[in-house]
């Protein structure tokens, strides 16, 4: 154990050479901190804007809905399903809808898209539409004969507040259902599915439109975190004896986000492996420097009977307490930093690249403000990751000062 | 000067190790950014091209205000006269005329909304690839007035084979409803989501028929030899469309025809700049900690060098001059590795088959040739540049200003 004393007192020793490694590991961990987060903090905020536009967390469906979907595959609320549902506590929000499909007429305009009742007392928390009218007001419960459509559908159809539209579709038992509707509310929630294919009124118009009975094709919750998903899943198997019902997580609603999250996260590892190279080269160049300049030192070392395997330890010793300081100074300054981005500030990279940047990504649904994610599995995946880069790093120069020839080192002196 | 640039260069080599490693560090950073800057605009190649094979054509002309409010009543009164026009043009490869509006497509138990487009089956199967993506079926045959080809989602969503009969359901030119019977002939697959979802082709004289169009039709696609090169093109059918019409046309090219394809660049660049930033500050730490220890090693001969009359100043550039060699000689060993790399998949082409859901959502081939442009090249060769400087400041600072008896006594 002699040789970590003297290890801790050559890393004093050298004070430049070890502040300089330290300050690189130290500035590697920042780095490696940051990017991890901010990818991280990225790929969180697509998902949740993705699932608060519409989908949700998951959804409940009818079994056979979801492959094929159609209003005859409807499904009646059990009260204990109701009762689950109110008392989870991994729920933020539910709500009650039912989906369809038709022409859209306003005067001598027409379009498609989908139709979709919803209650709006329980969409308030569950989506996000309602934050983003920018006409007009959010639907009402029990009003059969308002609806909402989005921004670029009111610009096809040149439609406008208190205007009349015409829908018609196919119903309940494929009977043919027509009925006009009143534009109380516009919204652009920059989903083009939402904002340009599609009308929003309550449960009762629709239920009124297509004949329908009090049933719903899907429920859809949204919970308080993402990562309650999976169980969440497993305590709500028991509705399947409820009913014939089927439970649809996110990832099989919107699949194209979970494809898009992960190749943007396939680049952010690449980046970051990027990111790991460089700075581990500046790992590498401090502590061999430092290694070929104590030459002399090895040399009388062994010289004196030091063998070389312990020249070996002693090297890779100092290093990894370097490692280890330069960590916690990473994180010193680091985490304060990611932290700070989580809750406060973010980085609002649009407004740097000026208006036009902005509208942009609104045009893409994507908020401009990037947050930093901090999880615990990232911390520690840095320090692990950190550590084990410095000790690979270290490697090469410990092999070569425990090769030290004493004869030279006597020379040199 | 020119002495003070030999003095740098030798002695950058004096210690191989060192001056090895950082220019290993500088050569992956610059590969890599460029890499991905050259991956950005492959993608957004094949988003355009994608745009284009598949429905946009190089240029589009509309009644005025077609591209903005697309409805069945804004058409071209009179296209027969402009495709004469037109076939007089001689960039003009390829012309076709169509009709576009939304409108319903029913079968007995299913339901959808579709854009279906009427078109003249020939000519279009020169300007779009959905001839050559039939994923079942036939294509459409010139004269079939009753048959219509589906995106396979759209054809998989209505449940529909090859024979079956669909209901299609628009509103005509005279804002009546009309409806017609047609026959499931083929499904296409183009890649793209919003047109496998969505988009069903009829032929044009039937739709006119149906639609009580008369003569008249929404748009004429029209393509020519080079998509970049539309500048001269794109006038002399400005100058055919006012000569054979009395009504005012607009004629756009792909990209006023879709001006989110720029976007999207705009859009990935900006990813690709915040990582930009942080791999330079990587480099920037490696390069102050090699100057920093390089003045450490020689700060008795610095000494000497001052005290033989080296002004500050000289003394302060051999470092910068240094650290700027180090990392340009990086840089430029790493954009030719960089221009390797993308000569060879510009050439064979980057896979990336496993995310194709996501990429055709985006309207984007699976299979992506990267390039890199000029400005890439020289932003990275510039920002490199700028940051060796930077990073070298404070170094060489604190060598111009060694006093030189302290600097030959250091131990």
């Amino acid at each position: 154990m002699v040789f970590l004393k003297i290890a801790w007192r050559d890393i004093w020793r050298y004070k430049l050479r070890s502040g300089l490694t330290i300050a690189a590991v130290a500035f590697a961990t920042f780095l490696v901190l940051f990017s991890a987060t901010f990818s991280r903090g990225g790929h969180e905020q697509m998902i949740v804007s993705g699932i608060k536009m519409q989908h949700g967390h998951l959804q409940i469906h009818r079994t056979g809905h979801f492959d094929d979907p159609s209003v005859d595959k409807s499904f009646s609320l059990d009260p204990r399903l109701i009762e689950l549902l109110n008392t989870d506590p991994a729920i933020a929000a539910w709500g009650e809808r039912i989906r369809s499909e038709g022409q859209i007429s306003h005067q001598n305009r027409t379009s498609i898209g989908s139709l979709m009742g919803i209650k709006p007392s329980m969409e308030i928390d569950l989506t996000v539409i309602d934050d983003r009218m920018s006409r007009g007001d959010f639907l009402k419960d029990g009003d059969t004969i308002s609806a909402m459509i989005g921004e670029d559908m009111a610009k096809n159809l040149h439609a406008d507040i208190g205007d009349e539209l015409i829908i018609s579709t196919m119903g309940y038992d494929h009977l043919p259902a027509d009925k006009i509707f009143k534009i109380v509310g516009i919204y652009k929630v920059n989903s083009p599915d939402l904002d340009r294919n599609a009308v929003i009124m309550s449960l009762a118009g629709i239920r009124s439109l297509l004949y329908m009975p009090e049933e719903l094709t899907e429920v859809s919750v949204l919970l308080n975190e993402s990562r309650d998903l999976k169980h969440f899943m497993q305590r709500l198997e028991i509705i399947k004896s409820y009913g014939s019902l089927e439970i649809i997580p996110w990832q099989e609603l919107i699949p194209d986000l979970v494809q898009f999250v992960a190749w943007d996260a396939a680049f952010g590892f690449i980046y970051l492996g990027f990111v790991v190279i460089i700075v581990a080269c500046g790992v590498l160049m401090t502590i061999l420097m430092s290694v070929l300049e104590r030459f002399k030192e090895f040399g009388i070392m062994k010289a004196l009977g030091t063998r070389p395997v312990w020249i070996f330890r002693l090297v890779m010793a100092e290093s990894i307490i370097m490692a280890l300081i330069g960590a916690a100074i990473g994180f010193a300054t680091g985490l304060p930093v990611c932290l700070g981005f989580v809750e406060r500030w973010g980085i609002d990279p649009a407004s740097m690249g000026g208006e036009e940047m902005v509208e942009t990504y609104a045009k893409f649904g994507i908020d401009t403000v990037m947050h930093t994610k901090v999880e615990s599995w990232v911390v520690l995946a840095t320090l692990a990751g950190v550590i084990i880069i410095t000790v690979i790093m270290a490697f090469f120069p410990a092999m070569r000062a425990a090769k030290t020839s004493p004869v030279e080192a006597i020379r040199y002196i | 000067m020119l002495t003070l640039i030999k003095i740098s260069w030798r002695n950058m080599w004096r210690n191989t190790r060192r001056t090895a490693i950082i220019m290993v560090s500088v050569f992956v950073g610059v590969w890599g950014m460029s890499a991905a800057f050259a991956y950005n605009n492959g993608f957004l190649d094949s988003m355009i091209n994608m745009a284009i094979e598949s429905h946009i054509g190089h240029i589009e002309i509309h009644a005025e205000g077609y591209n903005q409010d697309p409805q069945i009543s804004l058409s071209i009164q009179d296209p027969d006269k402009l495709i004469a026009e037109l076939d007089r043009v001689p960039g003009v490869v390829e012309r076709a005329r169509r009709i576009k509006t939304m409108g319903m497509l029913t079968t007995a138990r299913e339901i959808s909304g579709t854009m279906i487009i009427g078109i003249e089956p020939e000519p279009e199967s020169r300007i779009t690839m959905i001839a050559d993506s039939m994923t079942d079926g036939e294509y459409l045959k010139g004269d079939d007035m009753r048959g219509i080809i589906l995106g396979h989602e759209l054809a998989e969503k209505l449940e529909v084979e090859i024979g079956d009969k669909i209901v299609l359901q628009a509103q005509g030119y005279d804002n009546e409803v009309q409806a017609i019977g047609l026959r499931v002939r083929g499904t296409f697959r183009t890649g793209t989501q919003a047109i496998d979802k969505f988009f069903a082709c009829m032929n044009l004289s039937a739709m006119q028929e149906m639609l009580n169009m008369g003569e008249r039709v929404s748009e004429i696609v029209i393509l020519g030899n080079d998509a970049y090169k539309l500048q001269t093109l794109k006038p002399e059918i400005v100058a055919a469309a006012g000569i054979s019409s009395d009504q005012t046309l607009e004629v756009l090219t792909w990209g006023e025809v879709m001006p989110e394809l720029e976007q999207w660049l705009v859009l990935m660049d900006l990813g690709n700049y915040i990582f930009l930033v942080i791999i330079y500050m990587a480099m920037a730490f490696g390069i102050a900690n090699t100057m920093i220890m390089a003045i450490f090693e020689r700060i008795r001969e610095l000494g000497i060098l001052k005290a033989l009359g080296t002004k500050p100043w000289q003394v302060f550039m051999l470092i910068v001059i240094e650290a700027v060699m180090l990392c340009m000689t990086g840089v430029a060993l790493g954009l030719g590795l960089s221009y390797l790399t993308v000569l060879y998949l510009g050439h064979v082409g980057l896979d990336q088959s496993f995310i194709s859901e996501a990429l055709s959502s985006l309207g984007a081939h699976s299979v992506i040739y990267p390039w890199l442009s000029f400005e890439n090249i020289w932003m990275a060769a510039l920002l490199a540049f700028l940051m060796a400087i930077g990073a070298s400041l404070y170094p060489a600072f604190k060598a111009a200003r060694l006093k030189p008896v302290d600097a030959i006594r250091f131990v």
